[in-house]
């Protein structure tokens, strides 16, 4: 049998081919373990036992018939609960969502289903995913596996303990302005945003739809290129979705090949590395400098190349974040209106005229956080302040988009600390919502810009910090490839 | 800019985007932000915005402003129906109240 703690997607894959075990075997191991972990870790919302037993022994099957199975195959996963399973409740941990049961597929979902993958369950977040430490979520705490006294990060938090945990081989998350990078870098273990567009966002429970993406959280780098590879692509149900097969003069390079997978080290060995002297800020914590430092020069020491560079935008990019979000959040939770989704009881057979049902849903179901975004968001589109506020926000973002693509002249990867600080303590920063907005400063500008930026884990002792590597729209070889080429060395 | 929202504003803000803030309801009716949370709410919206005041020192005269994070460009397609991924059926199953295949709703217009 398979030690569940260090399984990785390619590990299983592995042992499953050569039969030392069977999916089902493995899958039943991991609900076992959940059973007993997840009381004092909270990252499962709910956990879909009989389907996922049901899929392991289908995968079993095939395996035994010899058809070809994909490297996904049986492999058990998290996903977060913004991402619809059809037939399943799918909450985006809101209590207006509390009976949702989705109709369909997400697109990811449906990738996944056609390779094989098993889906353990679904996990905790902050609600609609506006957070940055999962406490926002209406149901539960999730706690950070390194330190039960502290938060996971956020807003794919469970996603991110459950890996960490060994709760799951890997998982699904989102990120808007950080939400799988953060809670990776938390966690000690693997997360990237990919490029807006490279993956579809069909079936993902809308927060900002121009900053949204889903991606993987992985125990390594190579686990989050596999996941990647199989998510990616341009979805006829998603408009934004980019096809990134490109032809070989594109400038970008298409992934046919085994680039992903298979990196090139010593072209990879070539990349030049940008570190921006905006990231390396007084405040930062002294751990999380030292931690990133040391991932510096080890790198230098194996031949890279660095180089200093400047973002002068980034200090705007916070601002400019919180202004346009929310304007997007306003109009995308517009939904949940308690006649089409989201009924709560307190307007059940009560008469109420259609703005009161309006009223009381909303105000009942949606947690503080969720409020306090969309009336932020109202407010920066409201007449007379869209001008000052919203239009003025998405001309900062293209700044900062600029301040990337002069940077990407100049080198091409760049390399920043994650956080700002570690994990802190559950309840440090839920009264002062600021102060829990700039945990994500360093990366919230990659959303705005669009680019794809990986959380990879330091090896630094004591509390996990990671370090993000940032690459050029549609490059997400090399910032995982440079990944590889680290966890391998 | 500090002053620019006030319980006034926080107020017609809420109405306009249908969230109940419950100060100036009956108390039996909800649960939500009576006592400090509207309060709270307000002096978190200040900071928030007062935060936002960094922007105006910003030179964004040449600059157009950027919607979407890649830029794609006329993205055509057939004018054909694609079959959606959802059946109908299962879409009128999540409706919270129904009658036949039809959603239930409350009258809409009223004075």
């Amino acid at each position: 049998m398979m030690d569940l703690k260090n399984l990785t997607i390619k590990k299983f894959n592995k042992g499953l081919v050569k039969k030392e075990f069977s999916a089902f075997e493995i899958t039943k191991a991991f609900f076992d373990l959940i059973k007993s972990r997840d009381k004092e870790i909270g990252a499962y919302l709910r956990l879909s036992e009989n389907t996922a037993l049901e899929r392991a022994k289908i995968v079993d099957a095939e395996l035994n018939s010899n058809s070809k199975l994909s490297i996904l195959a049986g492999i058990p996963l998290a996903i977060k609960d913004n991402i619809l399973i059809k037939g399943e409740i799918t909450t985006a941990a809101s209590k207006i969502l509390e009976n949702y049961k989705a109709s369909y597929d997400a697109t990811v979902i449906k990738k996944l289903k056609n390779n094989g993958a098993v889906f353990l369950g679904k996990t905790n977040m902050d609600e609609f995913a506006m957070g940055s430490s999962t406490e926002n979520s209406a149901f539960q705490k999730t706690k950070n596996p390194a330190d039960l006294e502290r938060v996971p990060g956020g807003s794919s938090g469970g996603s991110a303990a459950a890996v960490a945990a060994d709760m799951a081989v890997a998982a699904l998350g989102s990120d808007t302005g950080g939400s799988i990078r953060q809670p990776a870098n938390f966690c000690g273990i693997v997360g990237l945003k990919p490029t807006y567009g490279a993956v579809s966002r069909y079936g993902l429970i809308a927060m900002a739809s121009s900053l949204d993406q889903i991606g993987p959280i992985t125990k390594t780098v190579e686990d989050a290129a596999i996941l990647f590879k199989e998510i990616s692509g341009k979805d006829k149900f998603d408009a934004t979705s980019v096809d990134i097969k490109y032809n070989d003069e594109s400038p970008y390079i298409n992934y046919v090949g085994d680039e992903l997978l298979n990196p090139n080290f010593e072209k990879i060995k070539k990349l030049k590395i940008g570190l921006p002297k905006e990231y390396f800020i007084e405040g930062l914590n002294k751990e999380t400098q030292k931690a990133v430092q040391e991932t510096i020069e080890n790198l230098k020491k194996s031949g890279f190349e660095f180089k200093e560079i400047s973002l002068p935008r980034t200090k705007y990019a916070l601002s400019c974040y919180y202004i346009i979000m929310p304007a997007e959040v306003s109009a995308n939770v517009a939904r949940f209106d308690g006649i089409r989704y989201g009924q709560m009881s307190n307007v059940k057979g009560q008469g109420l005229s259609l703005k009161d049902i309006y009223l009381k849903t909303r105000g009942e179901g949606f947690g503080e956080e969720v409020k306090r975004r969309i009336i932020l968001g109202t407010f920066v589109l409201s007449s007379g302040y869209y001008d000052a506020y919203y239009s003025k926000a998405q001309k900062v973002r293209q700044m900062i988009k600029h301040d990337f693509e002069k940077a990407f002249q100049e080198v091409d990867v760049i390399l920043t600390p994650v956080s700002p600080t570690p994990a802190f303590k559950i309840g440090e920063k839920t009264s002062d919502p600021l102060q829990m907005y700039l945990e994500d400063i360093f990366t919230i500008p990659v959303n705005l810009a669009g680019l794809p930026a990986v959380s990879i884990p330091t090896r630094t002792k004591g509390l996990p910090i990671g370090f993000q590597l940032i690459g050029k729209h549609f490059r997400e070889a090399d910032i995982l490839g440079i990944g590889q080429w680290y966890e391998r060395n | 800019m500090n002053e620019i929202i006030n319980k006034q504003t926080l107020e017609k803000l809420a109405e306009l985007a249908r969230i109940e803030i419950s100060e100036n309801k009956p108390p039996h009716q909800t649960k939500l932000w009576c006592g400090g949370k509207e309060e709270k709410l307000l002096s978190d919206l200040k900071a928030i915005l007062g935060h936002f005041d960094e922007l105006k020192e910003v030179d964004v005269s040449d600059m157009k402003p950027m919607a979407g994070a890649v830029e794609l460009i006329n993205i055509f397609r057939e004018d054909e129906s694609i079959k959606s991924e959802a059946e109908a059926i299962d879409l009128i199953e999540s409706f919270p109240e129904k009658e036949g295949r039809f959603l239930k709703v409350p009258p809409v217009f009223e004075e």
